[in-house]
């Protein structure tokens, strides 16, 4: 490049992201892996970094930088045994059924001690009638 | 759930019944623990109790109100236990009942295992259907809650025959212990003028007040009388106003 224009271009400062996003880039993205919404995301840049950003704005930020990127092919991971996949071994997971077997049962619904009919009319005792 | 409420304590009125007196129950409850010099924060839950004769009336300024009629119900409980004192007063509204009686189906173990305890205050008068709807209340939340009823004198000779002697009220005292306490009755001359303006008994018996026919001195004294009887009432059922 001419002299002259090169010495132009560094006299020129680099500029800002134009995307306050710019710098949640990777956060975002993790974020949208993960499964969220763009309403998650903006709660979420509201509630942890203070961020104030639209929906819309969201949608364009990752639409955008999605147009470049090359489509992944993606695979399925190659078929591992159980045991190891878990990490556990067969006698441990015997050991844990048994001792959720053991465990007792939180009952779920608990005796009343008093009961009221709403519908019936109270009851005098000694005057053999109700109100 | 690690939301910190031990040792803290909900007492609430149990709404049903309207103009039984549970406000100005609630009222004297929290003179008693300001003349005890303990923390605590009100809450008025009773949106449809208009601005004179409700809890906020009263105590002006330092009383949350709460809408209850949305999905999450009571949790004001939860949040008031976490970020203030030890304890709740809440002033539910009539018709409630039903809306507790979800949220405690729905939210006690949880709550109740963090610590907290609720006390449910009745008040009953010579109405049967104050009394009904106590046990209505009871019948729904069982021994979740520790009971208080307040036999409250409507009159000079109040006779409280269906609290007394009905069937169903003397199983209810009989399986869930309610402490019984007695709230008199109160002259004309004092109770109206108070409740119109907003002044309480405490206020009354200190001549803190600008209204000129409470600061009759037969007034005073009947307002110092009242006070002290109910207050010692009050202590009668204290373990279970206390956190």
């Amino acid at each position: 490049m001419d002299p002259t224009l090169l010495s132009l271009l560094d006299s020129i400062p680099q500029k800002s992201p134009r995307s306050k996003l710019e710098t949640h880039r990777e956060l975002i993205r993790q974020l949208r892996r993960k499964g969220c919404t763009y309403r998650d995301i903006v709660r979420i840049l509201h509630e942890r970094v203070g961020l104030e950003v639209a929906v819309s704005t969201i949608h364009s930020f990752i639409k955008v930088r999605a147009k470049h990127r090359k489509q992944l092919q993606y695979e399925l991971p190659p078929l591992e045994p159980e045991s190891t996949r878990s990490g556990v071994s067969p006698d441990d997971v015997t050991s844990r059924i048994a001792a959720l077997k053991a465990k007792p049962v939180q009952q779920k619904a608990k005796p009343k001690h008093f009961h009221f009919e709403e519908s019936e009319p109270l009851r005098l005792v000694g005057q053999g009638g109700s109100r | 759930m690690n939301t910190e409420t031990k040792n803290k304590r909900v007492v609430f009125t149990m709404g049903g019944k309207g103009g039984v007196g549970k406000t100005g129950l609630m009222v004297a409850l929290a003179e008693w623990f300001e003349a005890n010099e303990i923390p605590f924060t009100l809450l008025d839950l009773d949106t449809e109790n208009k601005a004179r004769g409700s809890l906020k009336h009263f105590f002006n300024g330092s009383v949350a109100k709460v809408n209850i009629h949305t999905p999450a119900g009571l949790d004001a409980f939860v949040d008031h236990l976490e970020s203030g004192a030890a304890i709740i007063l809440a002033d539910m509204g009539a018709g409630s009942g039903q809306i507790a009686s979800d949220w405690f189906d729905a939210m006690y173990d949880d709550v109740s295992a963090t610590g907290a305890r609720f006390t449910a205050v009745g008040v009953v008068t010579p109405d049967p259907a104050s009394v009904e709807s106590v046990l209505t209340w009871a019948n729904r939340l069982q021994e979740r809650a520790q009971y208080v009823v307040v036999q409250n004198a409507t009159s000079p000779q109040s006779d409280f025959s269906y609290w007394d002697s009905a069937e169903q009220a003397i199983r209810f005292r009989e399986a869930l212990s309610p402490i019984v306490i007695r709230m008199e009755f109160r002259l004309a001359e004092l109770e109206n003028p108070a409740r119109q303006h907003g002044i309480r008994l405490g206020q009354v018996a200190t001549r803190q007040n600008a209204i000129n026919e409470l600061k009759r001195a037969s007034i005073v004294m009947r307002a110092e009388s009242y006070r002290r009887r109910l207050f010692s009432e009050f202590d009668r059922a204290k373990e279970i106003f206390l956190p």
